[in-house]
Order: C-alpha cells, then sequence, then structure tokens
C-alpha cells in the first residue's frame, strides 16, 4: 500500500533513476515514416538521432493509447496502490489526455491525474520530488500536493541549434516570431504555462548558455538541477561543474534528451531545468 | 474721386505715391502680405536648392554623408507646399503658421528639424499679424533663433544656432530701418557668423569648412533678401572642399549624393526617376522648368554642362528624352516607387493589436530591412546616411501601430530630431530610442520582447544598444586629416563609433585595421553586414579572413545590402 508514480516518456528521466524512484515510464512513440518505434523501448536516444539525421521527412510522434495507461492503472490499483499520474503539459501533447480517459475507464478515485506545464527533464524535476515523497510514505494527497507545489517551483530554460524542429512539429507557441532571421539568433527558450515562449534573444550559442547560467544564478538555490542536452554531453559536463554550486544538496541530473523531445528540438539542444528550494 | 481739399492731404498724397514709386522701381514690398511671405519663402527655398550639392559638400568626415543641403531644402519644400493652398488672400499669421506647419512635418534631418523649429518661431512671433513691417520681422528672427536653440538640448555653438542669432540679434539692431534694410544687415551679421563657426568648432577647422546648417540659413536668407530686392537670383559663394577625383566642387558631389534624393518629402507615386545630363550651354532653369510639368518631387541641379534631375513621374519616357534632346546621359535611375510604397503598406498592417509595444525602424538596404524585421520591428522607414527620413514619414509608420505604445529606433544621429519631432507631434505614446547607429538598433531590437511591457521593453531596449560598438567602413570622398589620421580621396576609411579611426588602401584593410582599434577579445562577437556594393564572395571572404586573424572571437556575415558603406560592423 503505497502511493506510486506514474509518467510518460517525455520526462526523459533515466530509466536507473526511474528504476531506484520507483517510477513507472509509459512510452509514447515515434514513427520515421511507416517505421514506429516506442520511446526507450525499440529506440535509443542513440538510435534515434542518427535515424533524425539521416531521415529524408521529419519523424512524428504519437501520444500512449488509453489503453496502454489504463493497462497500468489497472496493474497497480490491482495491488492496492494509490496512483500519482505525472504528464507532459496538455497544451504540447494528447499525453494527459490519454491518461485522464484512462483514469476515468479504471473508475478508480484511487488514480490521480497531473498536468506538469512542464516537458524533457522539467517535467522530471517534478515527478522527482513527487516520488521521493511518495517514497517518504505520503498520502495521495500530500504526494499530489508536492507534486503541484513543484510545478510552481520549477523552470526549464534551454537554446537551440534552429528553431526549424519546433516550427515544423507545430510545438513552437511565442517562439513563432523568431522563426528565420538572417541574424541566425540563438533565442533562450522557456516553458510558461505549458507553452514554448522566447525568453531571450541572443546571438550566439555560447553567450545563450553563459546567459542562461547567469539567469538561473540570479534566482537560486535549488533543491534539484537537471541539465538536458543532446549529443553534446562534453557542454553538459562543463556547465555541470558551473551550476553544482547551486545545488543543496543532490547531484546534478544529466540526461540527453530523448526521441519525443528530440524531434522536437533537433540535434543542438542545451538546457537547464531547476526546481528551487 | 473726390479731390483733397487741404494741403495737408496733397503733402499725404504726394508721400504714398512716392512710396509707392520706390516698391515699383524696386519690385519690392515694404509691408510682407501673406502672399508676399508666401514669396519670401520659396525665394529663400529656391536658393538652398541652387545650392544644394554646395551645402551638401560641407561635411565634416570625408565620408559621403553630406546631405545637410538636401535635408533643409526638403524641409523648406514641405514648410512652402503647405502654404501655397490658401485660395484666399492669407494673413501673414495664416501663411507663417502654414509654413511652419508644413516644415515640422516635413523635417528631416538634424539640421531640417532645427530650421524647422526657427520657422515655428517665427510664425509663433507673427501670430497675430496680419502683415509685417520690418520691426516685427526683426523680432520674428530673433524668436525664431531662440526656438531652434529650445529644440536643442545641448546646444553647441558654432552651428546653425549660432547663425540664426546672429541674424536674429542684427536684424533687431536693425528693426528701425527698411524692411530690406533690416534683412540685409540680418544676413550680414549671419554670414560673418558663418565665417567664425570654423573657430568655435574644431571639427569644422580641421575639415575645413563652415557649418553646413549655418550656410543653408544664410542661403535661405541671401534668397529672401533676393525677393525683397525684387530680384531673381541671389548672388552667394560657398567655398565647399574638394571632393573625390574632381579638381572642382561641385560636380563630382553629385555622384555622392545621388542616392538620398528619392526619398523626397511626397508620397510615393510612379516612378522615381534620376540621370545625370551632360551637355553644353544648357540651361538649369529652363530644364527645371520642364520638368517640373512632368512631374513632383523635382529637383534640378547643375551648370550648363551637367545637369542633375530627379523627379518623381508616371512615365519616365518624356524625361529621359528631354535629356537626350540636351546631351548625354549617365547614371540613369528608374525605380517603381509604387512597389516600395505597397511593401511600405503592407508592413504597416504586420502588428499584432495584442502587442503592447511596437517597434519604428529607420533603416536602408535589403539585408538591413529584413533584419529589422525578423527580429520584430513592425514598421521599417526606409532611410539612412544620406537619405533621412522627414518626420512625418516617421509620423506615418508610428500613426499605423495598433499598439499601446510605439519604440522608434532612429539608428542615425541625423534622424534622431526627426523622430523626435515625429514623437511629439504623435498623439498616441510614442518613445524614440537614442540608436545612432545600425548596430546599436539591432542590439536594442534582439532585446525587445512583445511579452513585456513598454517601460520593460524601452528599459532593456535602451540598456542594449549600449552594449555594441559600430564600425563603419566607407571610401573617403576627399582628403583630410581629422583625428591625426591622414586620408586621401579614394582611400578606404574605417570610423569606430564615429570617430576616424584608419584608412587603407582596400576596404579589407581598412576592416582589419578597424577591429585592430577595437582591440576585440575573446568572447567577441563581430557581425559584419555587406554593403551594396560588396558581394556575397568578397563579404563571406573577409570574414574568414577575420576568423583566421582572431580565432578565439566569433564573426557573423549578413548581406546588409546598405549604400555607401561597404561595411557596417557591430562588436559586441
Amino acid at each position: 500500500m503505497a502511493v506510486k508514480i506514474v509518467t510518460d516518456s517525455v520526462s526523459d528521466l533515466p530509466a536507473d533513476l526511474a528504476a531506484s524512484l520507483d517510477v513507472r515510464v509509459v512510452p509514447l512513440t515515434v514513427n520515421f515514416g511507416a517505421e514506429s518505434f516506442l520511446d526507450g523501448v525499440d529506440i535509443t536516444s542513440e538510435q534515434f538521432f542518427q535515424k533524425l539525421v539521416a531521415a529524408s521527412s521529419l519523424p512524428t510522434t504519437a501520444a500512449p493509447s488509453i489503453e496502454a495507461f489504463a493497462q497500468v492503472f489497472r496493474e497497480l490499483t490491482g495491488q492496492g496502490h494509490d496512483v500519482l499520474s505525472m504528464h507532459i503539459s496538455s497544451k504540447l501533447s494528447a499525453t494527459l489526455n490519454s491518461a485522464t480517459q484512462a483514469a476515468a475507464e479504471v473508475g478508480s478515485d484511487r488514480i490521480q491525474v497531473l498536468d506538469t506545464q512542464a516537458a524533457s527533464l522539467m517535467q522530471a524535476l517534478i515527478v522527482t520530488a513527487a516520488a521521493r515523497a511518495a517514497q517518504a510514505g505520503g498520502s495521495l494527497e500530500e504526494v499530489t500536493q508536492a507534486a503541484k507545489s513543484s510545478v510552481a517551483k520549477t523552470s526549464l530554460y534551454f537554446v537551440l541549434d534552429t528553431l526549424e524542429y519546433l516550427q515544423k512539429g507545430g510545438r513552437i507557441g511565442r517562439a513563432a516570431a523568431l522563426v528565420g532571421g538572417l541574424l541566425g539568433i540563438k533565442p533562450i527558450l522557456t516553458l510558461h504555462e505549458g507553452e514554448v515562449h522566447p525568453h531571450e534573444k541572443i546571438r550566439t550559442r555560447a553567450k545563450a548558455v553563459a546567459r542562461i547560467v547567469e539567469i538561473v544564478q540570479a534566482d537560486g538555490p535549488y533543491e534539484e538541477i537537471a541539465i538536458l542536452h543532446a549529443s553534446s554531453s562534453e557542454d553538459a559536463q562543463r556547465l555541470a561543474e558551473i551550476v553544482q554550486p547551486l545545488s543543496t544538496g543532490l547531484p546534478i541530473l544529466t540526461s540527453q534528451i530523448g526521441p519525443i523531445v528530440g524531434t522536437y528540438t533537433g540535434p543542438g539542444v542545451i538546457g537547464l531545468a531547476v526546481r528551487k528550494a | 474721386m473726390p479731390t483733397p481739399v487741404n494741403g495737408a492731404g496733397k503733402v499725404y498724397h504726394s508721400v504714398r505715391e512716392g512710396r509707392k514709386r520706390m516698391v515699383d522701381t524696386k519690385n519690392a514690398p515694404r509691408i510682407l502680405t501673406g502672399a508676399d511671405f508666401h514669396r519670401l519663402v520659396v525665394a529663400g527655398t529656391r536658393c538652398v536648392e541652387q545650392h544644394v550639392e554646395a551645402i551638401n559638400a560641407l561635411n565634416v568626415f570625408p565620408v559621403p554623408d553630406g546631405d545637410t543641403g538636401i535635408n533643409m531644402l526638403l524641409t523648406l519644400r514641405s514648410g512652402g507646399s503647405s502654404s501655397e493652398s490658401f485660395s484666399r488672400p492669407a494673413t501673414v499669421a495664416e501663411v507663417s503658421n502654414a509654413v511652419a506647419k508644413g516644415a515640422l512635418l516635413g523635417a528631416r534631418g538634424n539640421s531640417g528639424v532645427i530650421f524647422s523649429q526657427f520657422l515655428r518661431g517665427l510664425a509663433t512671433e507673427l501670430r497675430e499679424c496680419d502683415e509685417c513691417d520690418a520691426s516685427t520681422m526683426a523680432t520674428a528672427i530673433a524668436g525664431g533663433a531662440a526656438a531652434a536653440y529650445k529644440a536643442v538640448s545641448q546646444p553647441v555653438e558654432g552651428t546653425m544656432l549660432t547663425v540664426m542669432r546672429a541674424a536674429g540679434e542684427e536684424a533687431q539692431r536693425s528693426s528701425s530701418s527698411s524692411l530690406e534694410d533690416m534683412w540685409q544687415a540680418s544676413l550680414g551679421a549671419a554670414q560673418e557668423a558663418l565665417a567664425h563657426t570654423p573657430e568655435q568648432l574644431p571639427v569644422l577647422r580641421e575639415a575645413g569648412v563652415v557649418d553646413a546648417g549655418g550656410q543653408g540659413v544664410v542661403a535661405f536668407m541671401a534668397g529672401a533678401l533676393a525677393y525683397l530686392q525684387g530680384k531673381t537670383d541671389a548672388t552667394l559663394d560657398i567655398t565647399t572642399p574638394v571632393q573625390a577625383g574632381s579638381g572642382s566642387p561641385g560636380h563630382e558631389a553629385t555622384d555622392v549624393s545621388h542616392d538620398f534624393l528619392e526619398h523626397t518629402e511626397e508620397e510615393a507615386y510612379g516612378y522615381c526617376t534620376q540621370l545625370l545630363i551632360r551637355g553644353a550651354d544648357m540651361d538649369v532653369d529652363s530644364v527645371r522648368d520642364q520638368i517640373a510639368v512632368l512631374g513632383r518631387s523635382t529637383v534640378v541641379v547643375g551648370d550648363d554642362s551637367l545637369i542633375k534631375v530627379h523627379t518623381h513621374v508616371l512615365d519616365p519616357g518624356p524625361v529621359v528624352s528631354l535629356g537626350t534632346s540636351l546631351g548625354t546621359l549617365d547614371q540613369v535611375k528608374i525605380e517603381n516607387m509604387d512597389t516600395m510604397h505597397q511593401e511600405f503598406m503592407a508592413l504597416h498592417g504586420y502588428v499584432q493589436s495584442s502587442n503592447a509595444v511596437a517597434v519604428v525602424a529607420v533603416a536602408s538596404g535589403d539585408g538591413l530591412e529584413q533584419v529589422f524585421r525578423d527580429l520584430g520591428a513592425a514598421a521599417v522607414v526606409r532611410g539612412g546616411q544620406t537619405m533621412n527620413p522627414s518626420a512625418q514619414e516617421i509620423l506615418e509608420a508610428v500613426q499605423g501601430m495598433q499598439a499601446q505604445q510605439v519604440v522608434v529606433l532612429p539608428n542615425n544621429p541625423n534622424i534622431l530630431m526627426a523622430a523626435q519631432q515625429a514623437a511629439e507631434l504623435c498623439e498616441n505614446p510614442c518613445a524614440v530610442l537614442a540608436s545612432r547607429t545600425i548596430p546599436q538598433g539591432i542590439a536594442a531590437l534582439i532585446a525587445y520582447n512583445p511579452d513585456l511591457d513598454a517601460d520593460a521593453n524601452v528599459k532593456a531596449m535602451t540598456t542594449a544598444l549600449s552594449s555594441v560598438r559600430s564600425g563603419e567602413v566607407t571610401v573617403a570622398v576627399r582628403d583630410a586629416t581629422i583625428n591625426g589620421v591622414s586620408v586621401s580621396a579614394g582611400q578606404a576609411i574605417a570610423l569606430l563609433d564615429g570617430t576616424l579611426t584608419t584608412a587603407g588602401a582596400t576596404t579589407e584593410e581598412a576592416l582589419l585595421g578597424l577591429l585592430e582599434h577595437a582591440g576585440v577579445s575573446e568572447g567577441d562577437l563581430v557581425t559584419l553586414y555587406g554593403g551594396a556594393d560588396v558581394s556575397s564572395e568578397a563579404l563571406e571572404q573577409n570574414a574568414e579572413t577575420i576568423r583566421q586573424r582572431w580565432p578565439e572571437i566569433e564573426v557573423e556575415a549578413v548581406d546588409g545590402g546598405q549604400p555607401h558603406y561597404q561595411y557596417l560592423v557591430s562588436i559586441e
């Protein structure tokens, strides 16, 4: 009898951390043409980016089915657990909708579904906060409360090499105005109320990363910090060293983004997610 | 008609006749009516037009940016055309007010703005006058000078302000003379003050020129005096520095200022047609009259061997034919302004009304205009060095915005005041940021965030514009020694933040010298904006040369397409 945390693969939560925090990750699907891959099951991050660079047309993504969630919910509630199912922003994906309908289908009042208004490691930081509260023995109400307060305390700043993927994937939000610039602007993007917003326009990637650090430094300290990247582990490592002093205890969570987030960011992304103390 | 019955009446009569005779002989008024005032302004404008190239050539730096003459001319024209429209005899108050209003709207360039303020001050003094005599006019000239001083936040002596003040002071001293004598004395004082401007301003002395704006004032006054004296043309000598590749001033100056004439005070209309006619024994005035009938915004300048024509016509054919009938044509340029106009208007509709803040930027060159639009400028007013937009052009763009607040980026020191004047004339909240260069304007616009409110944007944009240093590479139009840098005509020169920094045999040499002088270091981002006459290959090649020489900095190259400047450089 415990509270079990369910999330989706957009969280980019590393498998070992998911296992140690007892988080169930339901995969989304990425399609290259007629080929379908379950995120993290049929395809790894590395394989995805190799395919992405070689692909003639951009991949598409699909939310988990209602039944995929329903199975997990039935299994966990059947074992006598309560469930908090935490998902990618409903403004970016239909995943939350699937989970909500699955919860209704299972028909148990022991399942809570929460919109994290986040994605990628920002979502992961909300999930880890809830999972730790669950491991500490919190009730469903307490864990849900912890998750909700984490939503308000968590932010994400990231920079892309190109806005092309975000634009073609239709997830660009208010950053649309920045597309196609002659100057090659590298905007710092953020998630605000579950949507992609431009935070600041910066001319180069190096300056943008430095500026992200500055923004984050101005507003610490943090319970937990995560660095997301795609094929930039050296940059991520350097960034981790710089921001380590801002964290009150937990190690910096560094993760390569998965196929779902990668579909919309392309290969050149680097970013910092933080959860305030 | 009743015969006078006493001697006094006869005396009176004879005095009147005497005066009338005098007026008739000299064909000049003693007291100005509204119509006379209009003719005086037109005569002054005509004299500025006749000397427009010479006034342009009085630029301090040997860079191809002399446009004071054209700016004053277009400002005055806007004043003159708005006072033309009275269908009945109007008072001096009405006419001077119309002139001032037209000039305020048509003002372009700092000299034009200051002169429009002079005309406003003049009109303020004349606001109660049906007619105007010497003493009233003297007070008005002094009032105009005072208004011009007030328009400038930090007045500098040795400029057109000094010339206006001298004119006003002498006018008041001579206010009991006849109108003509008062005006002549006032002009004399203005000329003397003008001659002393190089002693007051070291930059003028170094450049060997008098103040161009002051020269414009003198030209206007000289033209007006000719009218008061009943003459057709004023006599006025202007000494200009020698221009590149020519022993005689004036001729090659037409090349230098070739582009800006297309930007006149009137709305785009038909084809902007420009050409040079080379011939012999040509009559400039007759050519001007013939072309003025064909088009609008006509400017015809030159001498009997070389005439420069600028006009806006629905059909350029007859203008070209007229030219070929007189001599050979050169530098023929015909541009469809309706297309330009449509593009401009299309941009006006671009703004989303939800935005708290909309940005209007001034730029010229396809690439630069695109950069400003990419970065979120809701409208780009064409203009820049040697083609300053009028206050009205900026005002129209501002008024086309639906945002709660408009921010204007003038991007040129000589457009700043016209933008401020537009902001004052505008009823909606409008802030003018002091962006003096294109790189500053771009830096400011990068900081623009449509999601934030006006105050936050103005603050962020103002901070951002000072984070960048601006370089310019161009070709010297004459020999000069400034800031200890000696340049000869035709050499490539570089300016850093408006200061002449280095000269070189090639633009590449000047460009590298500029970066050397700026002391670029690790982490700097250098952006090169290639000019209209720089090929993409040359631009990329120069960017590569810089990358190799300074591997620790980032270099970006953008095809700016700006006229006059081979390279605009931002260092941040």
